[in-house]
């Protein structure tokens, strides 16, 4: 269902390298802290596989959670260790907020925005498609209980999602960006994809 | 099954039974429900994704995946086994893990319906539910103890309790 081609991935790596860079900027102007953040990889992988790389159903996770809306409609699903996500709230909130209180989950969703909402006006803005994101919501919890509800509107379809692994500050660890259009919008993007190739 | 295994693993929409003294789990169940049905010496256990297999496009359905094919599944599952004894079940899960999100994208509600689709299907097998764990915002671990048919629930802030 997802067969993109090679070049199809990579213009959509090109995309999303430009657009997470943008929100990365986004991010050190709140944070008044250089951040980084690459695109090392794009892939597509099986929804069985999602989270096993999470680390396993029981492993607690971050995760945000948006809807891209507009002639294009996807959902979008970060995903982040729980230890980053509370050093990312620690920064926001500028003091040792437990991820648990309500003030760390509603930084969370304040990250998530500016993440997903830079990445998503960059895709418009690349696309020339009239696209916009939905306000996010942020959970922490296991990772088979948070993921699982996001993939399952979708499910139905097919079983494939984009991965767009993403690196923030040359960390280790890498952070998943997962990207599911929905059935009529393959069709969008890879004209949209056709279309920046000419 | 490996006799020294005292766990039966279950994936996301998948199907398995223990016999005692194993025990049966499931884990990071959200919307999904997790159904134990059993006897007295045995326990079948499905992880259920969806309320309803008309759901699906494709052709080639996983009867596990959804609650009106995954509890006639999980009765059949028994009865090969040659137990004919009462069954009994009880269910977890059917989590809200997106409250918020509730106006944007319905489905995201799938646990409110998936957990009626398994009572529906419970009820049309004739087999009584002896415990319930459902709703909520929170992921669930659990594990069934065919020994003394109880259901261990786990969730990260909660901790275990046993119903």
């Amino acid at each position: 269902m997802l067969d993109l081609t090679a070049v199809e991935m990579d213009q959509l790596k090109e995309i999303s390298s430009i657009g997470f860079g943008h929100a990365a900027t986004a991010l050190s102007e709140l944070l008044q802290k250089r951040c980084k953040m690459t695109v090392p990889a794009v892939d597509i992988v099986a929804f069985d596989e999602v989270v096993a790389l999470a680390g396993g159903p029981e492993n607690v996770v971050a995760a945000i959670f948006l809807k891209i809306e507009g002639p294009f409609r996807a959902t979008i699903l970060f995903v982040l260790p729980a230890e980053q996500a509370s050093g990312i709230v620690r920064q926001l909130t500028g003091q040792k907020s437990d991820i648990d209180e309500e003030t760390g989950l509603s930084a969370l969703n304040e990250f998530g925005n500016i993440i997903a909402g830079t990445y998503v006006a960059t895709f418009a803005d690349m696309t020339k498609l009239d696209v916009r994101a939905s306000i996010p919501a942020s959970v922490i919890d296991m990772a088979g209980a948070v993921l699982t509800p996001g993939l399952l509107p979708l499910s139905v379809y097919g079983d494939e999602v984009i991965l767009l692994q993403t690196d923030f500050n040359d960390e280790k660890r890498l952070a998943q960006f997962y990207l599911l259009p929905e059935p009529g919008s393959v069709d969008v993007l890879r004209q949209v994809l056709k279309g920046l190739s000419q | 099954m490996n006799r020294r295994t005292l766990t039966v693993n279950v994936g996301m929409a998948g199907v398995a039974y223990c016999l005692r003294p194993q025990s049966i789990r499931t884990s990071g169940l959200g919307s999904c429900v997790g159904v134990v049905v059993y006897t007295a010496h045995v326990a079948a256990l499905a992880h259920v994704m969806l309320p309803d297999s008309a759901m699906s496009s494709v052709l080639d359905v996983n009867p596990a995946k959804y609650a009106d094919t995954a509890v006639p599944l999980l009765a059949e599952t028994i009865h090969q086994r040659g137990y004919h004894g009462r069954k009994r079940a009880k269910i977890a899960g059917g989590a809200h893990m997106f409250p918020q999100l509730a106006t944007v994208d319905p489905l995201l509600d799938i646990g409110t319906r998936n957990v009626a689709a398994v009572r529906r299907a419970l009820r049309d097998e004739n087999i009584p539910i002896m415990a319930e764990i459902t709703g909520g915002h929170a992921g669930r671990t659990i594990e069934f103890f065919p020994a003394d048919q109880s259901l261990s629930v786990r969730t990260i802030h909660g901790g275990t309790r046993f119903y």
